[in-house]
């Protein structure tokens, strides 16, 4: 049972949704959206999630589609993880959604509900942020369809009332040979040290990393740099100034441990494509 | 839409039957089944999903009943241990002494229960993607892990 009192709402469609929402904060209140709740009930147990209101986004269709197509597939923002893994029509992403978390919490996190969590890792989002992906992002004026790179700053950046529907990519992208690499400190169930999700294509190596900095994210300028040097002919601490940000430290691994971790699988992954 | 604020009387679909229960939106559904149905096979844990002694069933799929609340499962079907009987994987768990304090084994049985459903023929790659949701601090996870492989072998005899 959780500590503190709240309203629970369960709309059936998009719009009645952004519509309570909207209501809700009319009324002062502290509303929040909820789908597979894994991370909400957790963080209102220890008390350092507040809200007095509940909107839960399950019941709405559209959020559950999987719709893969000729030209692109759609997955929607309630897919469980355990959902992801069963499709194959985007392997990378089946790939690294199927180490979050447990198998049985699989069942319940959500593709949006990791990518839009309070939690830093956020990995369900590296595929996307590798294949030119785009977000449905739902409000009170309606669904827009922004580019994933657009949309995503270190997180979604989400205005207040809105939340995601679903994901859309371009077949021809999420068919690329695709790597994840996930490494954690000892059981396999943890949060990940580093993880990463690498692709190559005609123009070369692209990869999208959480777990090292406290935010995801993919960097073009390391992509680039991956991408010139030849062979073994360069200098892997180079790689470093071409982070977002400095390495993290806290009480999972030292920094120095998560870099020497890093450097080993940056070194793994040009061993299968940096010679190519 | 359905709409929630404070104490709510609501029928949920507990070992296939109907269970008329007051709750409060704060109510997690491993605090219903224990605290209001009387359904203690459930065990409160770590209650923060990461032990796996309250897994249930919710419509055939193992979930961690402390990370859901009970208003988000009204129209689902729920399986507790209590709604297990003469399963394979009980009486495997039986004949292996699949068990030390016992305090994991219900919802290591829904899991393992579950799984058996899903993949009757799950090899040990998939048994232990599976049993990783579920701590024995007991460590007894040799007669678990043979305690799988044993119902497997009851389900493909029948």
């Amino acid at each position: 049972m959780l500590s503190f009192d709240f309203e629970y709402y369960r709309p059936d469609t998009i719009e009645e949704a952004a519509e309570i929402y909207k209501e809700l904060k009319r009324m002062e209140k502290q509303p929040l959206y909820f789908s597979g709740g894994t991370e909400v009930v957790s963080m209102a147990r220890k008390g350092v999630l507040k809200f007095n209101a509940l909107i839960d986004l399950k019941n709405i269709k559209e959020m559950r589609d999987y719709v893969p197509n000729e030209e692109e597939i759609y997955f929607g923002a309630n897919m469980t993880l355990n959902e992801v893994t069963e499709q194959e029509s985007f392997l990378l992403l089946s790939r690294v959604v199927e180490t979050i978390a447990d198998h049985t919490v699989r069942n319940r996190i959500t593709l949006g509900g990791n990518i839009c969590g309070r939690l830093g890792y956020r990995e369900a989002v590296l595929p996307f942020l590798l294949v030119d992906a785009e977000v449905c992002i739902a409000g009170a004026e309606g669904v827009k369809t922004l580019s994933m790179e657009a949309a995503f700053d270190k997180r979604l950046m989400l205005s207040s009332g809105e939340f995601v529907t679903g994901f859309k990519v371009k077949k021809s992208g999420s068919s690329l040979d695709g790597s994840s690499i996930r490494k954690v400190r000892t059981a396999d169930v943890d949060y990940p040290l580093l993880q990463i999700a690498a692709m190559k294509d005609e123009r070369g190596i692209k990869l999208a990393i959480s777990g090292l900095c406290p935010y995801p994210f993919r960097s073009k300028a390391l992509e680039q740099y991956l991408n010139d040097v030849e062979g073994s002919d360069w200098d892997i601490k180079g790689i470093y100034k071409l982070l977002p940000a400095a390495v993290k430290d806290d009480h999972i691994a030292s920094s120095e441990y998560r870099k020497a971790v890093f450097e080993k699988s940056i070194e793994k992954l040009m061993r299968k494509w940096g010679e190519a | 839409m359905k709409c929630y604020k404070d104490f709510t009387q609501m029928i949920l679909d507990v070992n296939g039957e109907k269970k008329k229960v007051i709750v409060s939106p704060k109510d997690t559904l491993l605090y219903v089944l224990r605290e209001k149905l009387g359904f203690t096979g459930a065990k409160p844990g770590c209650e923060n999903g990461d032990c796996g002694a309250c897994t249930i069933l919710l419509d055939g799929k193992p979930v961690k009943s402390c990370l859901i609340l009970a208003v988000e499962v009204e129209g689902h079907s729920i399986t507790t241990i209590e709604g297990l009987r003469d399963t394979p994987i009980q009486k495997a768990f039986i004949e292996e002494s699949a068990f030390q304090c016992g305090y994991c084994t219900p919802g290591f049985i829904m899991n393992c229960h579950a799984m058996l459903n899903t993949h009757p023929d799950a090899d040990d790659k998939i048994i232990r993607e599976w049993l990783s949701s579920n701590l024995c601090r007991c460590t007894g996870y040799e007669e678990i892990e043979k305690a799988v492989k044993r119902a497997q072998n009851h389900i493909n005899v029948v």
